[in-house]
């Protein structure tokens, strides 16, 4: 901007002095130029009234007594011969006859002309006059050409424009200052609430448009980001994206604690390789795989834990940008279906062993191998086998309703105190043989729930504690309000259950001592439908048994279950 | 020119990585296939080999490109030397868990002479040094080279072990004799992959500190 100000004024400059120079001196010439003829005339006039007062033209020897006067005098004949001069010698000069002055006086009487020297610095004006006698009187006056005049001024001019020049620069300094220290002094974050030129408010008036879609489309993207790091940040399933060169460009917090739980923050990973989280080759070979264009999935397993990795290239036009990496925890979905497989496993295992008793007790009933006196023994196991295998069927029936949660029974209210006198009632022929005494304390609390899996509950965890019972042991049911909520404790003082196995009663099919279980009858599915129960219902179990001492399972029921308490 | 030999290092960095990944899963296919008498597993860890080779001259490929054309000093020239020492040592892992499972392959179809308790817990440990100096030099860690450098003794006694129970069992039946020397070499590689281990977590010590501990001092 200096720039272009300081050129533009210095340009300005040089043509205006230019352009002055040559008028001015061009208007004093011509004035000069008058002045000198008129100044000649004026001496010629002069000096032919002298000859007219003498009348004689001897007299004109008397002109060589002004022979240094300012104007020259030449007395030519009317064959063109010099006669006299003022300042040269007259015998030396040529033949004037052709002069356009001295032609010109032949002709009118006088006349004017006007010559440049031959180096163009000097000009002259002549004037002749033709005299009575036939002779002519030239004056004539040489002064400097126009030419020269400008040479001479040449310096002048030079001296001027550099003085001019200074100043410029020194002015376009000043006003390029000037004009640009408002405009820098400009706020652009308000860019209307400057007073500046008024020639800059098109400018700001965008400007402050501009800035206004900035924001606008700034907040939207801090917004976009703040969604993205919301949704990412709270999901289960872990994220990474990944550039082309295996560099991660995001990561979310599950990701990391999925790999690396170590480390603390996602921050210090991003830009870094993800070889620096996990070396897993599978996982390697399926980004190298996925960096090519194709879609992968892979296990990767992690300390015990298995996940599904999906990995989707990022398609950038027609080249590969990046990859989208989902870690997702199949650890349970594992555990279940290991579970089922299990549970199949144990369920025709359990029916195929009184199955064989039954099908080897008949077998031999049908070839008449057992003597008349032992069909009786004989049908008693078979009976036994095939209650032993209604109960179970009936066990894995409940248990299986209760795990696809279709119980058709309607929740309706239910006295615990009740119940639990009904089951004992039930059990009552149990108990007898095997000499424990049943008891039943508490309030007469009432919940909320299916009576019929209720039952069900209370029944497991009575025949339980009677079956692991010594002859002689007890077993107390308990019915009582605590915090809100209805607690249902059932305890004994039987065998108890070793601490190790504490964690396993629970399972479908777990016995502690099979043996001894063979021997009480029981299914090894009891305490799988009470956990199902419980769960049904929302309500938690608590175990806690010393061996040999005896067992208490608590069973607390939510408050919200008491609606109608 | 700073951002592409940063760019050339991190190429190297994962590189060396990589190669990591491969040897640790080369000697887990190889133990397992050990213990499990898997001769599949065992396959894979010899797959393993050929890429791991592969891997080595690639490596050796850009210490020497980023050596000629970069002409890296102080800890950058470090890193790449240390590399350059480091690619060997793995290789030479890579081999013995290829002869561990050559020896498995060998011993599939017949039960072991005893129980390989000795023996898995070499595997487990050498295994574990293993990963402990790629993590080393991954994340310049200084403290887990020196745990790499130290767990070495427990492999050595470990060795002795084996190496004793073996003779004994030779001297009950010279019958065992045969898979007794197979199983010594097997003790025998796990012990040299340990040595490897160590030289790794040294070449990451030289790496990180400048000094190396062979060195005159």
């Amino acid at each position: 901007m200096g720039r272009i100000i300081l050129r533009n004024m210095v340009l300005l400059t040089l043509i205006s002095v230019t352009i002055t120079s040559v008028f001015t001196v061009g208007a004093v010439y011509k004035i000069y130029n008058d002045t000198t003829r008129s100044e000649l005339k004026a001496d010629a006039l002069f000096v032919l009234g002298l000859i007219d007062e003498r009348d004689d033209l001897d007299q004109l020897t008397d002109l060589r007594a002004i022979q240094n006067f300012h104007t020259r005098i030449t007395t030519i004949a009317t064959n063109g011969e010099v006669l006299f001069d003022n300042w040269a010698d007259h015998e030396q000069m040529d033949n004037h006859l052709s002069r356009r002055e001295v032609q010109g006086a032949l002709q009118d009487g006088f006349a004017e002309s006007f010559r440049l020297s031959s180096t163009l610095g000097s000009q002259t004006f002549y004037y002749a006059v033709l005299l009575d006698d036939g002779t002519i009187l030239r004056f004539a006056k040489t002064t400097e050409s126009v030419i020269f005049t400008l040479y001479r001024l040449l310096a002048l001019i030079g001296l001027i424009v550099l003085g001019v020049t200074l100043v410029a620069i020194f002015l376009a300094g000043r006003m390029t200052e000037g004009i640009m220290t408002p405009i820098n002094n400009i706020d652009l974050d308000k860019p209307l609430g400057n007073d500046v030129y008024d020639e800059l408010s098109p400018l700001l008036t965008r400007i402050a448009r501009q800035n206004r879609s900035i924001d606008q489309q700034l907040s939207l993207l801090q917004h976009k980001q703040a969604e993205f790091e919301a949704i990412t940040s709270n999901m289960t399933e872990g994220l990474i994206i990944l550039d082309s060169t295996m560099r991660m460009v995001s990561l979310n917090s599950s990701a990391l604690s999925i790999l690396n739980p170590e480390t603390a923050t996602a921050q210090e990973f991003k830009g870094k390789s993800i070889l620096l989280l996990t070396r897993d080759m599978d996982l390697q070979r399926a980004i190298t795989k996925s960096l090519l264009g194709e879609r992968a999935e892979v296990i990767l397993s992690v300390n015990d834990k298995s996940y599904e990795v999906y990995l989707n290239p990022i398609f950038d036009g027609n080249s590969i940008g990046g990859l989208i990496l989902i870690f997702l925890d199949i650890t349970q979905k594992y555990e279940v279906e290991k579970m089922r497989r299990e549970f199949s496993g144990n369920v025709s295992h359990e029916l195929k062993t009184p199955l064989t008793s039954i099908s080897s007790y008949s077998e031999l009933m049908k070839n008449d191998m057992v003597k008349p006196q032992d069909i009786q023994k004989f049908s008693q196991h078979i009976y036994d086998e095939t209650q032993r295998m209604i109960a179970l069927v009936e066990d894995i029936l409940q248990i299986s309703r209760l795990d696809e949660k279709v119980v058709p029974n309607p929740r309706v209210s239910v006295n615990l105190l009740e119940l639990a006198k009904e089951v004992v009632d039930r059990l009552e022929p149990v108990a007898i043989k095997k000499d424990v005494t049943v008891s039943v304390t508490g309030e007469s609390l009432s919940i909320y729930g299916d009576r019929q899996v209720l039952f069900e509950m209370i029944y497991n965890l009575c025949d339980n504690a009677i079956k692991y019972n010594r002859s002689g042991g007890k077993v107390n049911m308990d019915c009582v309000s605590h915090d809100g909520k209805v607690v249902l404790k059932v305890s004994d003082n039987g065998i108890g259950i070793p601490k190790q196995y504490q964690g396993r009663v629970f399972e479908r099919f777990y016995r502690v001592d099979t043996s001894h279980s063979k021997k009480t009858g029981g299914t090894g599915l009891g305490l799988s439908i009470v956990k199902h129960a419980v769960k049904h219902h929302n309500a938690e179990i608590k175990l806690e048994s010393v061996e040999n001492e005896g067992t208490t399972i608590r069973i607390s029921f939510l408050a919200e279950s008491r609606r109608l308490g | 020119m700073r951002h592409h030999f940063d760019s050339l290092l991190d190429q190297l960095n994962d590189a060396m990585i990589v190669m990591g990944s491969l040897i640790e899963s080369a000697i887990s296919s190889a133990t397992k296939a050990l213990v499990e008498q898997d001769k599949q597993q065992a396959l894979k860890a010899i797959a393993f080999d050929q890429e791991i080779d592969q891997k080595e001259k690639d490596i050796e490929a850009l210490c020497l490109k980023l050596l000629l054309q970069q002409q890296p000093v102080a800890r950058d020239l470090r890193q790449i030397s240390a590399a350059l020492k480091m690619i060997t040592d793995m290789e030479r892992i890579g081999d013995q868990a290829t002869d561990i499972s050559e020896i498995t392959i060998l011993l599939a179809d017949t039960s072991y002479i005893k129980k390989l308790e000795h023996i898995s817990l070499m595997a487990i440990e050498t295994g574990k040094m293993v990963t402990d100096a790629v993590d080393a030099f991954v994340q310049n860690d200084l403290v887990k080279a020196h745990g790499v450098i130290d767990a070495d003794d427990i492999v050595d006694n470990l060795f002795v072990t084996v190496k004793n129970d073996l003779i004994v069992l030779i001297n009950e039946d010279v019958a065992n004799g045969s898979q007794a020397m197979d199983l010594l070499m097997v003790a025998k590689y796990y012990e040299r992959i340990g040595d490897h281990a160590v030289n790794i977590a040294e070449w990451v010590e030289f790496s990180i500190t400048g000094t190396h501990r062979n060195s005159l001092k």
